[in-house]
């Protein structure tokens, strides 16, 4: 089954006194780049990356991260 | 620019520069402005360079930006490294088969076999850096 993973990441960033990525990048332990990367969609965070971002914004990860599946035709 | 891709960048360039002071070396002694005394000299030179000026120019750069430099690498910069090793590994096996062939049907000296297996290590290494470079660029 196909489908896609999406994220809030530039929303909440903003609604929490509009922190930077890299701000982000060092409360998780990664590089600015990675945050970027996980933002645009193009890479997938391993889950514990996934819960360290949900933990910065004390969100639940389903509220970060969501999980789209692609409907056949 | 993150840290480890100034590292990519600083490998690359060292061995490419390496190469080519190694490459001028064999072609002056060919056309004898040096003597074939000199050109393992030089290559001795160029290891040495190929290992102490990027270690030398990632611990500037590591002092410059202290943070990049003690944030440990990441799980995105782990895969760069490693779907850029897959690649390389594939240049690596086809330089093989294509130097097993040259010294099956060309006859090769042994200094020719070890100047073949050189230029295949130095090939999958810039493959290598050149893939985790461009992984880097593009964000993915």
């Amino acid at each position: 089954m196909d489908g896609e993973i999406t994220n809030n990441i530039r929303r909440l960033r903003f609604e929490h006194d509009e922190m930077t990525q890299q701000q982000l990048a060092d409360a998780i332990g990664v590089t600015r780049q990675t945050i970027n990367a996980i933002e645009l969609g193009k890479y997938s965070p391993s889950l514990a990356v996934a819960f360290r971002v949900a933990a910065v914004f004390r969100t639940p990860l389903e509220n970060v991260f969501t999980y789209r599946t692609k409907s056949k035709r | 620019m993150s840290l480890r891709e100034k590292f990519a960048w600083v490998a690359l360039i060292t061995i490419v520069f390496g190469v080519c002071t190694y490459v001028g070396a064999i072609v002056l002694g060919h056309q004898r402005v040096i003597g074939y005394r000199q050109v393992p000299w030089t290559a001795a030179a160029v290891m040495i360079a190929i290992i102490v000026l990027p270690l030398a120019i990632r611990a500037f750069l590591a002092l410059r930006l202290p943070r990049g430099a003690l944030t440990a690498q990441d799980e995105l910069e782990r895969l760069f490294e490693l779907k850029a090793t897959r690649i390389a590994f594939f240049g690596l096996a086809a330089g093989l088969v294509v130097s097993t062939f040259f010294i099956i049907h060309a006859p090769a000296t042994p200094l020719d076999i070890a100047n073949g297996v050189l230029a295949i290590t130095v090939v999958a290494y810039l493959i290598k850096f050149g893939a985790e470079i461009r992984y880097h660029r593009r964000g993915f």
